[in-house]
């Protein structure tokens, strides 16, 4: 007579693996914590702010307002022609004199033109060819131009992180127009690859197209 | 069935990763498209937003900070710079005991929308003068413009 495999009751373990599978439920949150990256410049005491003699077509003042109005000023946007950005044309009265540019999220236009600087216009930024180790890139002429960022007391966070999301916006605009053009691969599957020569490469275009705001540098 | 089960536990216990510390203050982040993501590894969190609990030390606009899971108790310049002093140290401290480089820590920010730039501007002072200068300020997902 063959004998029967003795077998074990399984029933009760789907009831614990349910409990268990709630209680991995409740307490798993699929976060995806994502957030603007930056480098925030080393403190010395001596506040002297050491005035390097900057070309004043290098900087480019970025101003956010009491009323979260942002005002632009650059040696291209100077005069008459400094640019005023809002969400809330409300808050834009009339008495400032300035242009009307339209929502904050234009700014990424202005910072593109600035860090860019195609044509190489004289009020805009200087390029100064500097050796780029990284992934043999070679030469580059790399843009001397800063932002130099500044937030008046009342200013909320959200206009301030609106405004480096548009910086963050145009300083990504250009590092993707070069790697396509050097690798002919967009910029973030280089930063994203896992590949070291990929790596190399993603730290080359980064250095070549730099994100120089004052007051909070950034890699 | 159970296999089904035992499938979904396994999925949900590779995926889980436990909540280190709990806001004690209510904070809406704002958004933005150019995010990148938080390295979890080696990033501590700074909150700053409304407290939720009492007893908590209130700087400009009403708004206080919390560091890790503890909220400041004093806004003074001292008592902030005492606070960011500890809690950049304990990072530190945590950090080398994962093996994880204490210079390259992330300090994440999870700020509300609404706060003045004055006390934003107070705590990146603190954090700079502890020389903790690699930050991250944590940001939504703007889902309209996409990226």
């Amino acid at each position: 007579m063959a004998r029967k495999a003795p077998s074990i009751n399984t029933s009760s373990s789907a009831d614990i693996s349910f409990l268990l599978l709630t209680f991995f439920l409740l307490t798993s949150n699929i976060s995806s914590d994502q957030g603007i990256m930056r480098q925030l410049p080393k403190y010395s005491k001596d506040v002297v702010e050491q005035e390097v003699e900057i070309n004043t077509r290098n900087i480019l003042r970025v101003k956010v307002t009491n009323k979260n109005i942002v005002m632009i000023e650059g040696a291209k946007w100077t005069g008459n022609n400094w640019v005023m950005l809002s969400d809330n044309r409300a808050g834009v009265n009339s008495s400032n004199q300035g242009n009307y540019g339209g929502e904050i999220s234009t700014l990424h236009e202005i910072a593109y033109e600035f860090f860019g600087n195609p044509r190489n216009e004289p009020d805009l930024p200087t390029r100064k060819s500097t050796p780029i180790s990284e992934a043999e890139f070679g030469d580059f002429d790399i843009s001397e131009g800063v932002v130099s960022l500044e937030c008046q007391n009342y200013a909320t966070y959200e206009t301030y992180i609106k405004v480096h999301n548009e910086l963050s916006r145009a300083i990504n605009i250009l590092r993707d127009e070069l790697s396509k053009e050097k690798y002919g691969k967009s910029f973030k599957v280089l930063d994203e690859s896992n590949e070291d020569a990929d790596k190399e490469k993603a730290k080359a275009i980064k250095k070549a197209n730099p994100m120089n705001i004052s007051g909070s540098s950034s890699n | 069935m159970s296999d089904i089960i035992f499938m979904f536990l396994f999925f949900f216990m590779v995926i889980t990763t436990m909540r280190e510390s709990e806001a004690k203050v209510k904070f809406t982040q704002p958004s933005a498209t150019e995010y990148q993501k938080l390295d979890k590894k080696n990033s501590y969190t700074v909150y700053m937003g409304e407290p939720t609990v009492q007893g908590a030390a209130l700087l400009d606009n009403s708004v206080s900070i919390q560091f890790n899971d503890k909220l400041a108790t004093s806004t003074t310049d001292e008592g902030l710079k005492l606070a960011v002093d500890e809690f950049v140290q304990s990072s530190r401290d945590a950090s080398a005991l994962k093996n994880e480089d204490p210079d390259r820590i992330t300090y994440y920010l999870k700020i509300d929308n609404q706060t003045r730039m004055t006390a934003v501007n107070q705590l990146k002072l603190a954090l700079r003068k502890k020389n903790a200068l690699k930050i991250q300020y944590a940001t939504n997902k703007d889902v309209k413009k996409g990226k």
